[in-house]
């Protein structure tokens, strides 16, 4: 399941968070895969992409740390992130499996390296509670 | 000999808000004094500029006479550094690099477009690649968290000058910022906006006008095939 980036591009870019991520220092990201977009109730997406300022800001938000790139080993000793929204990310691992987003996105392709951020793809997109 | 203040442009791989480009005072002879002494057919268009490792860049021969093209042999003040091209290489403001500034200059031949496909052309990227009106955020540095402060950068457009660098934050207007002053119309213009910042996240976006006074576009453009393209916004948290 070799995901592309193509899908996390264009919902970056529709958010206008293109710039902001690509020549941010550090950051880590936890990228869902083509497939866990493509799990996303359509009716979220269709909302997240109607308010690209308010609901995709803060869904795109909660899956990238600022400031730092965090390996797998980093986050296996951590319970909580800030995510560059201010939202906290909560951190479980088990040994095997780091799991974010309080247990609902696993991580399934740890430690990709880019020029500016360490990238843990995950297997659903995060989407912060309504209210 | 002749000194020129500019630099090569940007990579065409620079992305908006990207590193890839760079400033220099560059010391060497003038392209079209070589082209004089070589006596060009007519019919050619096309300039090729060949390197040691048999890389190809190509440019219309007008550009040659139209600027300050140059067979650059000195850097800053210093020999060419290897790094940069030595012995030789082309600088050619107004195009990118690809196009215009082949190091490890071995030799020149003038020849056509119909004749003859460069190195990125044959890749799928522009035979013609104008160096795009571009500005860009510096300072403070994305997803920061910072002290309400300054916030500076630098714009260009080659052979055209930046007339104007205009900085919107968030929602609001777009307001034109401090400009320094400009060293000639191919070299990047520093800018600086004292921003009176309000706690919370912000998104800044900055825009330059060129010496045309045309507005950069705002359409997002990728680097292939001739260069990105767009206004570089970026987000920050002032405390």
């Amino acid at each position: 399941m070799r995901p592309t980036r193509k899908l996390r591009g264009a919902l970056a870019l529709e958010a206008d968070l293109v710039d902001t991520l690509n020549s941010a220092d550090a950051v880590t990201v936890f990228a869902p895969t083509d497939c866990a977009f493509a799990a996303l109730d359509p009716a979220t997406l269709d909302a997240a992409l109607a308010d690209p300022t308010g609901l995709l800001t803060q869904v795109l938000g909660l899956h990238v740390v600022a400031g730092r790139r965090l390996s797998s080993e980093d986050l296996a000793s951590t319970s909580e992130l800030e995510t560059f929204t201010g939202a906290m990310l909560p951190v479980e691992s088990d040994g095997n499996a780091i799991t974010v987003g309080g247990g609902r996105a696993r991580v399934v392709v740890p430690d990709i390296q880019t020029a500016n951020a360490t990238v843990h793809l995950i297997d659903q997109v995060m989407v912060p509670p309504a209210g | 000999m002749r000194s020129s203040t500019g630099f090569p442009g940007p990579c065409i791989s620079n992305p908006v808000g990207g590193d890839l480009v760079g400033h220099a005072r560059w010391l060497g002879v003038l392209t079209r004094q070589l082209l004089d002494r070589a006596r060009p057919r007519a019919g050619a268009d096309q300039l090729v500029g060949r390197s040691v490792d048999g890389y190809t860049c190509g440019f219309p021969l007008s550009a040659a006479y139209d600027r300050d093209c140059i067979v650059a042999v000195g850097m800053n003040g210093e020999p060419l550094p290897l790094k940069h091209g030595l012995p030789a290489r082309l600088v050619t403001p107004g195009l990118y690099g690809y196009i215009g500034s082949t190091k490890w200059l071995t030799e020149l031949e003038v020849t056509t477009f119909d004749a003859f496909d460069q190195y990125w052309v044959r890749r799928g990227y522009a035979d013609r690649a104008p160096i795009k009106t571009m500005a860009r955020i510096d300072t403070p540095r994305s997803l920061e968290r910072v002290a309400a402060g300054p916030v500076g950068g630098v714009a260009w457009a080659q052979t055209r000058g930046v007339e104007a660098v205009e900085v919107r934050v968030d929602d609001g207007p777009f307001r034109p910022v401090q400009l320094a002053d400009a060293l000639n119309r191919d070299s990047w213009r520093q800018w600086r906006f004292d921003w009176d910042a309000v706690p919370g996240r912000h998104t800044l976006t900055v825009r330059a006008v060129d010496g045309g006074g045309e507005t950069q576009t705002e359409t997002r453009a990728d680097i292939v095939p001739d260069g990105a393209s767009g206004w570089m916004s970026l987000v920050v948290t002032v405390e």
